[in-house]
């Protein structure tokens, strides 16, 4: 049974995580948010900067309201 | 809805009178000749539109790092949709240098051989786009 955090609204399951950087093995913990039905993962961007992760890619997203922002992507390891 | 003062002059000294109740009906918008030129909101508004310009920068500055590789990948395109069509290609000094149909495998290999700045993106005729059908409002709530 996965925690529930009520601090934030709805109250979502929450995991202990480290992300780490595949390359120089730095790793950060920090609580995550478990969604099943996730288009994707997402981390801080300070997460990002702190890990010096390699930008790979960019993904375009498309929500309700039909904007398609551009986003950097890039790899980490997730335990 | 947007308040809006006038200025008559631009060099006049002028007091305004402003509590957090009229920020929460909209900002206040500050006209001279009828041009609007500038607005007062609430500091939450401020700090929500800093953080937005914030970010904003930020992922411009990262996606402008994949920008050469990125071009390449646009222009040789039309030639890998003919040998690479659904698979991810990995674009290094403006050349493919590996691919995969698993993008986590080739990320693997990418970083293994340690090839960056990289552009790793699948072939296709159309643009990867991710839908994000359910976005929610997360906000921390008073317990």
């Amino acid at each position: 049974m996965f925690r529930y955090d009520t601090q934030v609204m709805p109250p979502a399951p929450i995991v202990k995580t480290q992300v780490i950087n595949p390359l120089t093995e730095e790793t950060s913990h920090l609580p995550g948010k478990l969604d099943t039905g996730a288009a994707m993962t997402v981390i801080p961007r300070d997460i990002v900067t702190a890990l010096h992760l390699e930008q790979m890619g960019d993904v375009l997203c498309r929500d309700m309201t039909g904007s398609r922002p551009q986003g950097p992507c890039t790899m980490w390891r997730l335990r | 809805m947007a308040k809006t003062v006038s200025l008559k002059e631009a060099q006049a000294t002028y007091s305004l009178s402003v509590d957090k109740a009229d920020l929460e009906q909209g900002p206040i918008i500050l006209e001279h000749e009828g041009e609007p030129m500038a607005a007062i909101v609430s500091i939450e508004d401020y700090l929500r539109l800093a953080a937005e310009q914030d970010d904003d920068t930020w992922r411009q500055e990262q996606l402008q790092r994949l920008e050469p590789n990125r071009t390449a990948f646009q222009r040789l395109l039309p030639e890998l949709l003919k040998t690479h069509k659904g698979q991810f290609v990995a674009i290094h000094k403006g050349e493919v240098v590996d691919a995969d149909t698993d993008n986590r495998e080739l990320a693997k290999r990418i970083y293994a051989r340690k090839l960056f700045p990289v552009y790793i993106q699948l072939v296709s005729e159309q643009p990867r786009v991710i839908e994000l059908p359910s976005p929610e409002e997360v906000r921390r709530v008073p317990l």
